[in-house]
This record gives structure tokens, C-alpha cells and sequence, in this order.
């Protein structure tokens, strides 16, 4: 069996899943919300990081009492070489500014990884999917 | 049928390498350190001593003593450091080598919880309200290593990591960083704070824990007298001692501890002298520093054969800069002394020496002295010496406690026309007899001094031998036992 997808659905639980290279037969490991808890405090992912911790990302992504202004905004993150569409900067502005520039620059970094040059509402999805954020 | 079931770690797990993404935050912890002189836990068994107080006032002291100094407030659910030292609003900003921690006027680098979470809030964590205690522990390790890795804390000379009241806190910083120097713990003098205190410096003597020393709050407000009674049990120093002040209790509160420490107040005495202990220990530490690293060929070995934490407590626990009592008393009774030099390409030579007990003269803490007698004349230690300094000795006692003691250092050659002062005037007071077949006198600052232990060292008995210093008397040299010929090993057993 080999690694096939991740799926965190956002109740606090996760799936991985597993995929038979011979038959495609596909099985699903099911983990409540406390091991999935337990495994995101440990800071690792399961599936393997794609991109890497941004600073900070344990406090900013699991402390739900963050004050909005702790974090002076970086500047150079909507102005650096992916532009991000108005679209993309309006649904930005929904994430709580406490981790609002921490996400801001995992999808950079995702999107300057593939080579795409610019951020909208869709690739931020596939963003989502594909680094296991469907969380934040 | 037989069931076959493989194991966890006979399945290849490709993907997640979760070991893997776990040691990489631990290299993320050391890059960081890299850059900071020292990691110094200030912690007490007991809440309420005023701990961050000492924590604030030692960061602030000092700072003012020169020394680049940062402070993690590690309470993450009562954080008080920004109060102290007047930081509480302050957003902190992002680049791209880590947060930059919030710097106060006089210049110190703190981060703390208080500094993220909401005013007047509790740090609470995105969990289900009756099953956070499965992973509390685990966020809150988290949060502290990315308080040391995730932070731009730039050089450092110390960083202080003020810790909560017990144990657990330190467990983690001590796990994390492995290689810290040690804590700083702070009692009040009250009997019910000497119990809860001493558990602590328990824990910390199970762990290898460095204790600098320790530091008694409130002095003078309760009849106990836990400060120097815990400093005699567990032989560590007592740094100072802190009276209650009203003046300071403010200063606290409006943040102004770093301003308090330049006014005139009668408690200045007692504080400085206690940031004086400490900045000593900071300094002292410092030249220690590079001896504990190691060689960098040493650290790669550490590195193949996993023992780099093992060197690491060997190094803190047993390396002097200078030599103990312990070590003078042990030189003074060797008869022996095996002499290691190398010459400038680095080609090595290895040699005894023997002489009377106390034929290796201790000068001070930090120099010896031996004789150099009338030889073969080809001089390969002394010829090494004048081309490079350095010099390795080890001394062994086979005939009482089978323990050695590694000594390495700078060796200068001495005629014994010219000797040192200190030397002459040994020798002079001493009344120390030299023979006159000695021709120079080696003098050896010391740079380490450290033990090799007794396990694998016979115990071996002295038999009787005349031995005549500096002889030519062929009989008595008996130098033909490894030549090729007939009879030449044949040498009686003297």
C-alpha cells in the first residue's frame, strides 16, 4: 500500500488514505479528533510537508485567543514576485489577523513553488487540499 | 494458517517521515542557538516567589553589564515579563529569518505569551473544552520550542527562560535544549517554599542539571531560612539574597524595573551583587564555551556515533578551565607523567616522564612545572615544543585510585639558569630539591584539566627499584633490549 491522499475535513478529524499499486484498491485509515489533535500539535504532517513550519505556525494555527494585532503585517508578501487578485485579497481579509500573515505566506510559498504567478480564490483552494489547511 | 503481522517499524513509511520532520525541528532549535552564549532556566518549585521578578531583574542587570541578553517568558498561562519591563502592547514583526522579539528601551529581546494572546484573556487552544488535556502538554512544548527556534534573537550572550512554578516546563527546555547551561532557582526563606524548592533541585540533580546557583526573594519576611539552608544541602552557591521593596513592587507594576535598577535605592547593594554572581558565571562560561564544544573533528564523530549529548554532559560535568584541589593533590603524589607533543606538521611523539612524587610542580591553578633530566640528547619533546607549544599530559595513579587526569596546555622551555620567578621562587621557599643532572624546565599554562576514569586502569603494586636521576651508567640505562641482538631482551627484572 502506498500513500495516497490526505483529507482533513475540518471536524477535527483526518483520513489517509492508502492505495494498492497492483489492484488500486484503495483503504482509508480513520483517526478521531484527539489523535489527529495530538499528531498537529507535534508540529509534523502526515503525508510529508510540502512546504516548510513557517514561523511560529504551532501558536498561530492552534491558539484560538490571539490578539488581531500581535503581527505587524509584512508588506513585501502582496508585493513580491505572486500577485495576488482582488478576489484572493478579499477572501485573505476573512482570515483572523492573527494568522492572516502566516497563511499569506504559505500560499506564496506554494504558488512560488509551481511557478504561478498569480493567487486567486481557486488556487488558494487547491492550496487548502493539497498542504492540509482545510483547518485554518 | 500463521497470521503474519509486520510491526510499525517494519513498514517503510515513504511519505510523512514524521521521525524525520521531528529532528528537523531539533536542527531548527540548534541553528538558532548557534548564535546565543548561553541558555540559563530561572525556575523555583514554588509559584509566587517572584520569580519573573528575578528573571526581569537579572535580564536588566545584565544588560546594563554589557552583555547582549534575551528573555523567553516560558508561563505561557501567566505570563508577566512584558509588564515588568513595560512591553505589554507591542506587535511583533515578521521577516524572513523569524519573528523579531520585542525589544525594551534598554535593549533587551523578550517574547512571551502575553504578547500574543488577547488582553486580559486566558491562552486557551483550538481543542474540544473536554478533551484538551490529551494534547495540552504537547502544544505547550510547541509553543516553547518555537518561542527558541522561530524567533530572530540575533547574538546573544544569555537567554533566559523564565519557567512556571514545578517541573514540567523545565523537563521540556532541558529536552530541547540539552547543552543549556544550567538554572538559576528562586526560593522565598518560608519552610512550605524550602520543601516545594528542594523537590525541584532534586529533579534538577536527577537530570544533570547544572544548578548556578540560588537566589532567596523576600529575604527577611518570614522567620525561615530557606535560601542559605537549601544553598548547604545541595552545595550550591547562594547568590544572593532580596529583601522586600516597596519601591521595586512598583516599578514592576508600571513596568519600569530596567529605570529601578539605576536609582539609588538601599536594595541596589544586594542586586548588584547578585547580577554580579551571575554575569561572572555568563563570563566564565563563555571561555569555557569553546573548550565544550569540542574539536570540530570531535563533534563529527559525536555526530556518527550518536553521542553527541553524551559529550555534551561529559564536557559540562567534567572540563576545568584551571586545576581543582583535587587534581593538585593527585599531581603532587604521581612519580609519572606520560608527555604528549607534536612538532609544526603535526607529526606526534608520546613520552614518560618520572621523577619523585612531586617531581610536577603546581604553581598555581593554571601553570605547572616538571623537569627536564639529562636524556638520550635527541630532545624529541623539547625539539616539538620550540616548534609547537601545545602539550597533552596524562597523569595515572596505578598504585592508590587506579583514576587518571588529562591535562593540556602551553609549554614553554626553560634553562635552568633562567627560570620564571615564580618558578625560582617555588623552589627558593619550597625548599624543593633539584638534581643537578636537570638541564631545562618545561612550565605549562594549563587550558583543560579533566579526568579518564578508573574503569579499565590497573591497580598495580610498587616494587622496590634504586633509581639513580639522570644517570650515564650504562648498567643502569640498559638500553639495548630492543636492538637485534643476541641476549639484548634478556634484561633481569630489576
Amino acid at each position: 500500500m502506498e500513500f495516497e491522499d490526505r483529507t482533513v475535513p475540518g471536524d477535527g478529524t483526518f483520513a489517509a488514505v492508502f492505495q494498492c499499486p497492483a489492484c488500486e484498491r484503495s483503504t482509508a485509515m480513520l483517526a478521531n479528533p484527539m489523535e489527529t489533535q495530538l499528531v498537529s500539535s507535534l508540529g509534523v504532517q502526515v503525508g510529508g510537508r510540502t512546504v516548510p513550519e513557517a514561523p511560529m505556525e504551532g501558536i498561530r494555527s492552534q491558539v484560538s485567543s490571539g490578539r488581531d494585532d500581535a503581527f505587524v503585517e509584512p508588506t513585501e508578501t502582496l508585493t513580491g514576485p505572486v500577485q495576488w487578485s482582488v478576489e484572493a485579497v478579499e477572501r485573505l481579509n476573512h482570515v483572523p489577523s492573527f494568522v492572516r500573515g502566516m497563511v499569506k505566506k504559505i500560499y506564496n510559498e506554494y504558488a512560488k513553488e509551481r511557478g504561478l504567478a498569480e493567487m486567486t480564490p481557486g488556487l488558494m483552494d487547491r492550496a487548502r487540499t493539497d498542504l492540509g489547511l482545510e483547518d485554518m | 494458517m500463521t497470521m503474519q503481522i509486520r510491526t510499525y517499524h517494519e513498514v517503510q513509511e515513504h511519505e510523512s517521515n514524521l521521525p524525520d520532520q521531528m529532528a528537523e525541528q531539533q536542527v531548527r532549535v540548534d541553528a538558532r542557538l548557534a548564535s546565543v552564549g548561553n541558555v540559563i532556566g530561572v525556575m523555583s518549585g514554588k509559584g509566587g516567589v517572584g520569580k519573573s521578578l528575578v528573571s526581569a531583574l537579572l535580564a536588566a542587570g545584565l544588560s546594563k553589564h554589557g552583555l547582549r541578553v534575551g528573555v523567553i517568558d516560558a508561563d505561557l498561562n501567566g505570563p508577566s515579563m512584558p509588564r515588568f519591563l513595560g512591553l505589554e502592547s507591542c506587535p511583533l514583526e515578521e521577516t524572513d529569518d523569524g519573528t523579531l522579539p520585542a525589544v525594551t528601551k534598554g535593549g533587551l529581546r523578550v517574547i512571551s505569551m502575553s504578547l500574543l494572546i488577547e488582553e486580559d484573556k486566558a491562552l486557551t487552544w483550538r481543542e474540544p473544552i473536554d478533551a484538551g488535556f490529551v494534547w495540552r502538554g504537547a502544544q505547550e512544548r510547541r509553543a516553547l520550542r518555537e518561542f527558541i527556534s522561530d524567533v530572530a534573537w540575533g547574538e546573544l550572550d544569555v537567554l533566559f527562560v523564565d519557567l512556571p512554578p514545578g517541573t514540567g516546563r523545565l523537563a521540556e527546555l532541558h529536552g530541547l535544549v540539552p547543552g543549556m547551561l544550567g538554572t538559576i532557582t528562586v526560593t522565598i526563606p518560608s519552610v512550605a517554599s524550602q520543601d516545594a524548592v528542594a523537590r525541584s533541585l532534586h529533579f534538577s540533580e536527577q537530570r544533570g542539571l547544572h544548578v548556578l546557583g540560588l537566589v532567596e526573594n523576600l529575604s527577611g519576611l518570614y522567620e525561615g531560612q530557606a535560601g542559605s539552608e537549601l544553598a548547604r544541602e545541595f552545595s550550591i552557591p547562594l547568590l544572593g539574597q532580596i529583601p522586600f521593596s516597596p519601591e521595586l513592587a512598583v516599578a514592576a507594576d508600571d513596568g519600569s524595573v530596567e529605570d529601578w535598577l539605576d536609582t539609588e535605592e538601599s536594595l541596589q547593594a544586594e542586586i548588584h551583587g547578585l547580577v554580579g554572581a551571575v554575569a561572572d558565571i555568563c563570563k566564565k562560561s563563555a571561555t569555557k564555551l569553546a573548550m565544550h564544544e569540542g574539536t570540530v573533528g570531535e563533534q563529527q564523530v559525536q555526530a556518527t556515533q550518536g553521542s553527541r549529548e553524551r559529550a555534551k554532559r561529559f564536557y559540562d560535568r567534567q572540563m576545568r578551565e584551571d586545576l581543582s584541589s583535587v587534581m593538585v593533590k593527585l599531581i603532587a603524589e604521581q612519580e609519572m607523567v606520560f608527555v604528549a607533543t607534536a612538532d609544526a606538521d603535526g607529526n606526534c611523539d608520546c613520552s614518560p616522564r618520572f621523577g619523585t612524587p612531586g617531581f610536577v610542580i603546581t604553581l598555581d591553578e593554571k601553570t605547572l612545572a616538571y623537569p627536564e633530566y639529562r636524556g638520550n640528547g635527541v630532545f624529541a619533546s623539547l625539539g616539538n615544543i620550540i616548534e609547537n607549544p601545545h602539550i597533552g599530559l596524562v597523569f595515572v595513579d596505578f598504585f592508590r585510585t587506579t583514576v587518571g587526569l588529562h591535562v593540556n596546555g602551553t609549554a614553554v622551555l626553560h634553562p635552568t639558569d633562567k627560570l620564571p620567578i615564580a618558578l625560582s621562587t617555588y623552589i627558593e621557599e619550597e625548599g624543593h630539591k633539584v638534581d643537578s643532572k636537570v638541564e631545562q624546565w618545561v612550565v605549562i599554562t594549563v587550558d583543560e584539566a579533566y579526568i579518564h576514569c578508573a574503569k579499565h586502569v590497573p591497580r598495580m603494586t610498587k616494587k622496590d627499584k634504586r633509581i639513580k636521576w639522570g644517570t650515564d651508567d650504562l648498567k643502569a640505562k640498559e638500553d639495548n633490549f630492543f636492538l637485534e641482538r643476541k641476549g639484548a631482551h634478556e634484561i633481569p627484572v630489576r
